[in-house]
């Protein structure tokens, strides 16, 4: 049994779980909770390919500072709390076709119903255009699945590893990042500069100056 | 396990996509950045595996740095965003697209 390969399917599974929750959960704490859970599952398919200071970055950097930040963040707006967030999203188009059901189940006469519907369809011409974006849709659809087949039967998907001794060794990864890569370590430093000062400057509100001989109401406005 | 983590990789950056897509809340479409940076630097290092070289990780530090300096501009243009309208939802924060 190839262990190593068990371990991966088990935690790249559980990975796209995960990330699935992301973007399915209503409330975007709940959203913030997954989108932690795959940064630290991403951290041990790092370990998993043997790139373990990565790994460990991994969670400082990504669970540590910027998951933390986007709670904070979702904490600090209150965005966590507004029931009809999923009202006004994609997912609006399938809220209004159950809606759509229920009035069709609760009609008396169903017959009557159709037949409306299906003249005030017709009437508006909409009929011809389902069907011409039914078969736009189709075209597209056709067309992915296409390319997707022909980009997967055409590649070769069989990789043979070459015997690897421990990649992610931090020695080694510092001496490339410190050797060759000492100009774009100076760039980073200057982009994560111009970030801070860039982040000040956004959150930075100005005050209003105090209006003379209004005093404490021209604040308050 | 190359390939699987591949198609690991392109199937986390479709959902991120797909998440972009779909909600309109800026801090979730924040969030699904985040997993579409993630499935790229997940490429990287199976590549770097795959090459037993070390560059595909240096890369990944680098996207890493640009990915938290990413994340702290944009929660400061959202707190903007919430202090203007409101709201978070990019639906009703639409002024520049009349």
């Amino acid at each position: 049994m190839d262990y190593e390969l068990i371990t991966a399917f088990i935690f790249g599974l559980l990975m796209l779980g995960v990330a699935l929750g992301v973007i399915v959960a209503r409330k975007p704490f709940a959203s913030a909770l997954f989108l932690l859970a795959t940064l630290l599952l991403m951290a041990i398919n790092f370990a998993l390919l043997s790139a373990d200071f990565l790994a460990v970055l991994q969670i400082m950097i990504y669970v540590g500072a910027i998951a933390v930040l986007i709670i904070f963040m979702v904490i600090l707006l209150g965005a966590g709390n507004k029931p009809n967030e999923i009202a006004s999203s994609g997912c609006a188009c399938f809220l209004n076709i159950s809606s759509w059901l229920d009035g069709f189940f609760d009609s008396s006469s169903k017959l009557e119903f159709i037949s409306e519907w299906f003249q005030r369809l017709v009437a508006q011409g909409l009929i011809s255009q389902l069907l011409t974006l039914a078969f736009k849709f189709f075209l597209v659809l056709l067309f992915s699945i296409g390319l997707s087949a022909l980009l997967y039967f055409s590649t070769d998907w069989e990789i043979t590893l070459p015997a690897v001794e421990r990649t992610g060794s931090i020695h080694e990864l510092g001496r490339v990042l410190f050797v060759k890569y000492t100009w774009v370590v100076e760039f980073i430093a200057i982009l994560i500069l111009v970030a801070i000062v860039g982040a000040v400057m956004l959150a930075h509100e100005e005050k209003q100056p105090l209006l003379p001989g209004r005093g404490l109401k021209a604040k308050q406005k | 396990m190359i390939t699987f983590y591949l198609i690991i990789a392109a199937l986390l950056f479709g959902i991120g996509v797909l998440g972009i897509l779909v909600r309109r809340n800026v801090l979730v479409m924040l969030m699904c950045l985040e997993l579409m940076l993630n499935a790229v630097n997940l490429t990287l290092v199976a590549f770097s595996r795959l090459h037993a070289n070390l560059e595909g990780q240096i890369f990944v530090l680098f996207v890493m740095c640009v990915a938290a300096a990413e994340v702290v501009v944009g929660l400061a243009i959202i707190v903007n965003l919430f202090r203007n309208f409101y709201t978070v939802d990019v639906d009703i924060a639409n002024g520049l697209k009349n």
